[in-house]
């Protein structure tokens, strides 16, 4: 068996990820309004696990320079971007959605391909900054230097890595922050926040992540209704707009769809399911559809993934809604140990009844990547199922090997083969 | 405990993990820990002996490949390596410092299960350090700590008395800050002191004091020695160990200072003498932060105190190869330099210290071009 690089389209159109490029679409071009403060709206530029509920409920729009290293990097444009902030003193060893950010920042116009392609030209400059370190140590750095740059204030939500279990002090500690962060919040917006509103848009909330995962688990049925890009697509507005009552129609629409292939036994991809896979790790977001695509001409399909998974986590519902929103942001994937990483995927590879896990390892991120080997090994042991480790990176192209990767891959469907 | 003095400090710290075997012949529990944040008065208090994990001495390369990636932090890899040739075997346990470095994070839960006969702990550590909420955190961390220790090494026939232990490690702070007046007075080279610092972490603390007031009293006797006095520099950077880089090289003669972990921030402190939990987690949470903390600005002003009340000419960055706690923090400080007017030096090496000849050739170039 060899790969080569597949021209031919095997994927199933989505017809309600259009809905959801609306959505996207109109976000931020909101984001753009030019009378936005006149309307008492603020921007915030926020990390992906930082609780987003408050700002939706405090008109404050939230933008995600995580989500634009991955637009960027999907329109070929972050490792111009990442040059561009190592050109400013940042290591190319960094994190490249950071990369990527600073680029953006020191070349806020970017001329082609991004603007000609998204009309974006880089997100619309921050008000305020929030960074929560539940996904990684480096958004503290990162969010340090973008509030030199801009000089504005920047509110860190410190969740410390858990352990087996979670202590009462511990989320004392991130309520007392989460007090913290209405005051900021408050302070910034001169208004009070209204309890009601806060109430409504944690409600909201509950609707898309809870549409979102009813979206992931119909991916159990044979064939995968959907494939690892369809869902990298998809998460968009489940993770920038969560709370905001308008992504809970657009939800609606492809939960409808992706039931409705499931009805009527159609898969992700237009060729038969040969091997089914769970994807590990951010996507590599410049080779986004030709990564996927050429597997999927072999008959590979990826029906579930650890990334977006991520955003599965409802908020709970009593009437402490600190406490559940302190509980909610510090029990998620990143923030916990190697063995929690372990169990899930092992759980995740029977549920979605998987043949092999793919790992992308990357330099960018080590909190994600950083014990793999010692993963990939448990979970084979647990499931009986192998993995293999491709080397790559979410936004920066010059470390990641085409060539080397399909030559791991096709080894890892040689010997499933060999078992079958 | 006498074998420091009967050796000096290179050799004892060239046999860094035989030594660790003949410091475990005392009886009391070896401890290892990675970060200067580690409260080791609680330790002490505690019976056991807290002894720093040094990136030195590793015999086989390459081995940690297996169990964690390249990119890994190349001061965690190589601890590992050291790991996985049983050089820290002497140890009874290791505290780790969650909530610190991504790389540190993860190595915590790979060590674990790459030696799980060794008992590991991982004492969390808050970012924000100027809250209350911060502090009750830390104090309850710390009390968590103290009951699974005591639950492990039960044996503590004086009794949990943590002032005593306070006073033990103050005089050591005091003594590093005299030996480090020496070397910014030019009566002490830097490399000497960077070794003095490591056995300070690395020894039983009642062999540390006596040993630093020995050198101490012996350095105001003798003559100064021949140091050159401009320029004057100072180091800064994270977790960086190997003391030879600093011997090999003889231009770091001309540092008179630094704000390394295993430097200055780990003594330009001392601790309020008391027995309460609570002080002592504030106290922690008021020193000078790492690269890890929230506070910046506490931390720039307290380089920027340094580089004012050590007169300094030129700043060296040295950073760990794939630190990126270190790496972010570079960019600001080389900005804050800039606005200063202080020329500084970016380096970057790992702990086997593969590029000391470029490094060499580049520390040299800058001292003429700052002379």
């Amino acid at each position: 068996m060899s790969f080569e690089k597949e021209k031919k389209r095997v994927y199933r159109r989505l017809e309600s990820l259009q809905s959801v490029k609306n959505s996207q679409a109109m976000y931020y071009l909101q984001s753009k309004n030019p009378y936005l403060h006149d309307e008492g709206k603020k921007i915030a530029w926020v990390t992906s696990g930082a609780p987003v509920e408050f700002l939706i409920a405090m008109d404050i729009v939230p933008l995600y320079p995580e989500q634009y290293g991955a637009i960027a990097g999907a329109a070929k444009d972050s490792t111009r971007l990442c040059q561009v902030a190592e050109s400013h003193g940042y290591s190319p060893d960094l994190c490249a959605y950071a990369r990527t950010s600073f680029g953006s920042v020191f070349s806020p116009d970017p001329p082609t391909p991004l603007s000609e392609i998204d009309g974006m030209g880089g997100l619309a400059r921050p008000d305020m900054l929030i960074a929560g370190n539940n996904i990684c140590g480096t958004v503290l750095k990162w969010y340090q230097d973008l509030s030199r740059i801009f000089n504005i204030p920047l509110f860190l939500f410190d969740t410390p890595p858990l352990g087996d279990t979670i202590p009462n002090y511990y989320i004392d500690y991130l309520t007392s922050q989460l007090g913290d962060y209405i005051e900021f919040l408050e302070e910034q917006m001169k208004r009070k926040m209204d309890e009601e509103t806060m109430i409504e848009t944690m409600h909201h909330s509950r609707q898309a992540v809870e549409l979102w995962t009813q979206i992931l688990n119909l991916c159990k049925n044979k064939p995968s209704p959907l494939n690892c890009a369809d869902r990298f697509l998809l998460m968009a507005p489940v993770v920038s707009q969560r709370g905001d009552p308008e992504i809970v129609p657009v939800y609606e629409e492809v939960l409808s769809e992706v039931q409705q292939r499931v009805d009527e036994g159609l898969g992700a991809i237009t060729v038969p399911e040969n091997y089914r896979f769970l994807f590990d790790n951010i996507p590599i977001w410049f080779n986004l559809y030709e990564f996927f695509n050429s597997l999927s001409a072999k008959g590979v399909v990826f029906p579930v993934d650890t990334y977006t998974q991520a955003w599965s986590h409802q908020l709970a519902e009593t009437e402490d809604l600190l406490r559940d929103a302190a509980v909610t942001y510090s029990n998620i994937y990143l923030n916990k140990t190697i063995q929690h990483k372990i169990d899930l995927i092992s759980t995740l590879v029977n549920d979605y009844d998987c043949d092999g896990v793919l790992f992308h390892s990357m330099r960018s991120c080590k909190r994600y990547s950083l014990g793999q080997p010692i993963t990939r090994r448990e979970v084979t042991e647990k499931t009986g199922r192998p993995g293999v480790i491709v080397e790559g990176d979410m936004c920066d192209s010059r470390n990641f090997s085409e060539e080397q990767a399909w030559t791991r891959i096709e080894a890892l469907l040689e010997l499933i083969n060999d078992e079958r | 405990m006498d074998l420091i003095f009967n050796y000096t400090p290179h050799y004892f710290l060239e046999g860094y993990t035989e030594s660790l075997k003949v410091i475990q012949q005392q009886g009391k529990p070896l401890l290892g820990y990675f970060t200067n944040r580690i409260p080791v008065e609680i330790l002490h208090a505690l019976n056991v002996n807290p002894i720093r994990m040094l990136s030195i001495n590793s015999s086989v390369q390459g081995a940690s490949e297996r169990y964690i990636q390249t990119f890994a932090c190349s001061w965690l890899r190589q601890i590992m390596d050291i790991g996985l040739n049983k050089g820290y075997a002497s140890f009874d346990g290791l505290i780790f410092s969650a909530g610190t470095c991504d790389s540190l994070q993860n190595l915590s839960d790979i060590w674990k299960k790459v030696f799980p006969e060794q008992w590991t702990y991982n004492l969390t550590f808050p970012v924000l350090t100027d809250t209350e909420a911060a502090v009750e955190y830390l104090q309850n961390e710390f009390d968590t700590l103290i009951q699974n220790i005591s639950q492990k090494f039960p044996e503590n026939p004086d009794g949990f008395t943590l002032s005593n232990s306070i006073k033990l490690f103050n005089i050591k702070r005091v003594n590093l800050q005299k030996l480090a007046s020496l070397v910014s007075e030019r009566k002490m080279r830097y490399h000497e002191f960077f070794k003095l610092l490591l056995l300070g972490d690395t020894l039983p603390i009642e062999t540390v004091n006596s040993y630093l007031e020995k050198k101490i009293s012996q350095n105001e006797i003798t003559n100064p020695p021949d140091i050159p006095d401009s320029p004057r520099l100072l180091l800064t950077g994270g977790m960086f160990d190997n003391y030879l880089l600093f011997e090999h090289v003889s231009d770091f003669d001309y540092l008179v200072t630094d704000d390394l972990s295993f430097g200055t921030r780990n003594f330009n402190f001392t601790m309020p003498q008391s027995s309460f939990l609570q002080g002592y987690a504030q106290a922690y949470l008021e020193r000078t932060p790492d690269p890890t903390a929230f506070d910046m600005e506490k931390r720039w002003k307290g380089l920027e105190n340094s580089i004012h009340n050590h007169q300094i000419d030129g700043v060296i960055l040295l950073g760990i190869k794939f630190c990126d706690p270190d790496t972010f923090e570079f960019v600001s400080i080389q900005n804050n330099l800039k606005d200063l007017d202080i020329p500084y030096l970016n380096l970057e090496t790992s702990p086997d210290l593969s590029n000391l000849q470029q490094i060499e050739t580049r520390l040299s170039a800058f001292i003429e071009m700052i002379s």
